[in-house]
């Protein structure tokens, strides 16, 4: 059996599972994992008990969320499925050329309840010092609610850094749009 | 909606499954039937009636009006007066799957659609529902159900899964309904029997029965998880039975001299925009084994088709087991060699062929996918790739 449950409501768990407290993130550069970011505003932190896995909002997770998965290896998921097989999971190659990189994304977009998942054209970008990659997506969740997603990822060393950020298409993906854009945009991978 | 109002709501959509003592027979329902209204038939149609609300705001709901009119269209064909009392409810959820509710309301999976091979075999899966119908099985496993377990039985089971109404929850439901309610087995084979009947009549092959079951069954073989994530499958006799009971009645009716046709173009047609997407669903849903059962049988009847190959290929790429990466390959290359594949297979030539180390014939695929598609939204991706080749 697949998760039910959206990828906003899974992480949500996660941070409870960890009872990490969410914290402030203020605009200056931080290192969140394998990133080094510079937010645009204030943003809420929390970590998971994923360890690779940071996430941050500005809303609310369900509202918009930013997530960052570090150093994902070879073998590995890109985060732990409720009910999901080990079998049946699909893992991280360090093989994957950029556009296989983004089916895996999508993989576990779906996983997490999403429908009509349409991935965007990939474009090569420069994380720092990095190769690094950029697609945006469009899904809808079980409960209907149209998203809006955008991602960068890069391979360093054959792992995988990934950051996603998500949001409802209506209102708070467009108000998030152009800050989260300058986030990525000025990101450095610290390979 | 409450939760108990939904569980029965549910359970009412599920009646149409489950393992049961020997049914009553019940007269057939005469068309444009409403039961009596102080009948616990009109009861079993009331809570029918209320799922069938909440199936009407199911976001998995397919609303396309060519999609849907070309269904209904069959079953009106098929079902001829009781055209009005039937609706149909296509929804995207990529298993093999009819469903008949007592009061009507027929629901059909868009992975039937997907694993259909003409309209000759989607007739035989909607004349099967239609003789659900028509024999009024539901209301027999229905007083069944009741006299045999007690209503809390029957509600207790199918509030289980009613909370969640999602894609995933919607199968759990079903799935989780499947094991208790669902026709006896002789219920149907008189549905096969019925529907054999209704389907013939209106000259569709008698063979693309048997031809549907034999294709289930190698489909069930190849992923025994099919059959659990199926109702259909799970409550049905086995397929192979089906398959010959069909295979004896068909090759009976086929000495009869007459046309049968198969009408694989409106089908074709009518499935066009959406199987690219059904097939990723599949892909993902169900897994890549599920997949290429489906299309390699699709592709021996259809050998020279580019976008079967080329989802051959996708479906191999993305499994990446030991000599997938080859056959990927190959496919890719028969879609384009074929003519009628589309653009994108260059672009998966490319990749596999850059994943197989031949930097030659990568290249070579992405300045083709290129030149076919100048205006590309990958370009600088596939200018990315062959800068590393």
């Amino acid at each position: 059996m697949k998760s039910v449950l959206r990828l906003s409501m899974l992480l949500a768990g996660l941070a409870l599972a960890s009872c990490a407290p969410f914290t402030l993130v203020e605009d200056k550069p931080v290192t969140v994992g394998a990133f080094t970011v510079q937010p645009q505003m204030a943003w809420s932190s929390g970590r998971t008990n994923q360890s690779h896995i940071d996430m941050w909002t500005v809303d609310g997770l369900a509202l918009n969320s930013l997530v960052f998965f570090s150093g994902i290896g070879n073998g590995e998921p890109l985060m732990d499925l409720p009910n999901a097989s080990k079998d049946g999971t699909r893992t991280y190659s360090s093989t994957m050329l950029p556009d296989e990189v983004a089916e895996f994304v999508g993989y576990y977009l779906t996983h997490t309840g999403s429908r009509e998942l349409k991935l965007g054209a990939l474009q090569p970008v420069h994380l720092g010092a990095q190769q690094g990659f950029r697609f945006d997506a469009t899904y809808v969740t079980e409960s209907g609610l149209k998203m809006k997603a955008m991602a960068t990822f890069a391979q360093p060393n054959g792992k995988l850094d990934l950051m996603l950020f998500y949001a409802p298409e209506e209102y708070y993906f467009g108000h998030m749009a152009a800050p989260v854009e300058k986030l990525f945009e000025t990101a450095t991978v610290n390979g | 909606m409450s939760r108990r109002t939904l569980a029965l709501a549910v359970s009412a959509v599920l009646v149409f499954t489950t393992v049961g003592p020997a049914f009553a027979d019940q007269p057939p329902v005469p068309p444009g039937y409403r039961p009596p209204a102080d009948s616990d038939e009109a009861g079993l149609w009331m809570q029918s009636d209320e799922a069938e609300r909440r199936i009407q705001t199911l976001p998995q709901l397919v609303r396309d009006e060519a999609l849907n009119a070309y269904v209904k269209g069959l079953v009106c064909k098929l079902a001829g007066d009781y055209c009005r009392d039937i609706r149909v409810y296509i929804l995207d959820v990529p298993m093999f799957n009819a469903s008949m509710a007592p009061n009507g309301m027929l629901i059909l999976y868009t992975g039937t659609l997907l694993r259909c091979d003409n309209e000759a075999q989607l007739a035989f899966v909607l004349a099967h529902e239609i003789a659900h119908f028509k024999k009024r099985h539901a209301l027999d496993q229905w007083r069944n159900a009741i006299n045999t377990s007690g209503a809390i039985a029957v509600l207790a089971v199918v509030s289980a899964g009613a909370g969640v109404f999602g894609l995933i929850g919607l199968m759990a439901e079903l799935g989780a309904a499947a094991g208790f309610v669902s026709y006896s087995r002789d219920q149907e084979r008189e549905a096969d029997a019925v529907g054999f009947d209704i389907a013939t009549a209106q000259d569709y092959d008698p063979h693309e029965a048997a031809a549907l079951w034999t294709d289930l069954s190698a489909e069930d073989a190849a992923d025994p998880a099919v059959r659990n994530r199926s109702t259909f499958l799970s409550s049905h006799p086995q397929s192979k039975e089906r398959m010959q009971t069909m295979l004896a009645k068909a090759d009976v009716l086929a000495s009869t001299a007459k046309d049968w046709k198969t009408d694989p173009d409106d089908l074709n047609h009518a499935t066009e925009p959406y199987r690219a997407q059904w097939y990723a669903e599949v892909m993902e849903f169900e897994n890549s084994n599920a997949l290429l059962t489906v299309l390699n049988r699709k592709i021996a009847r259809a050998p020279h088709s580019g976008e079967l190959q080329y989802f051959l290929a996708e479906a191999y790429r993305r499994r990446n087991e030991g000599g997938d990466i080859e056959k990927s390959r190959q496919a890719y290359q028969t879609a384009i060699d074929d003519g009628n594949g589309p653009v994108a297979a260059y672009k998966g030539l490319g990749i596999v062929a850059m994943k197989a180390g031949d930097k030659t014939a990568a290249r070579s695929a992405f300045d083709q996918y290129l030149a076919l598609s100048p205006q590309a939204n990958d370009r600088a991706m596939i200018e990315y790739y062959c800068s590393r080749l």
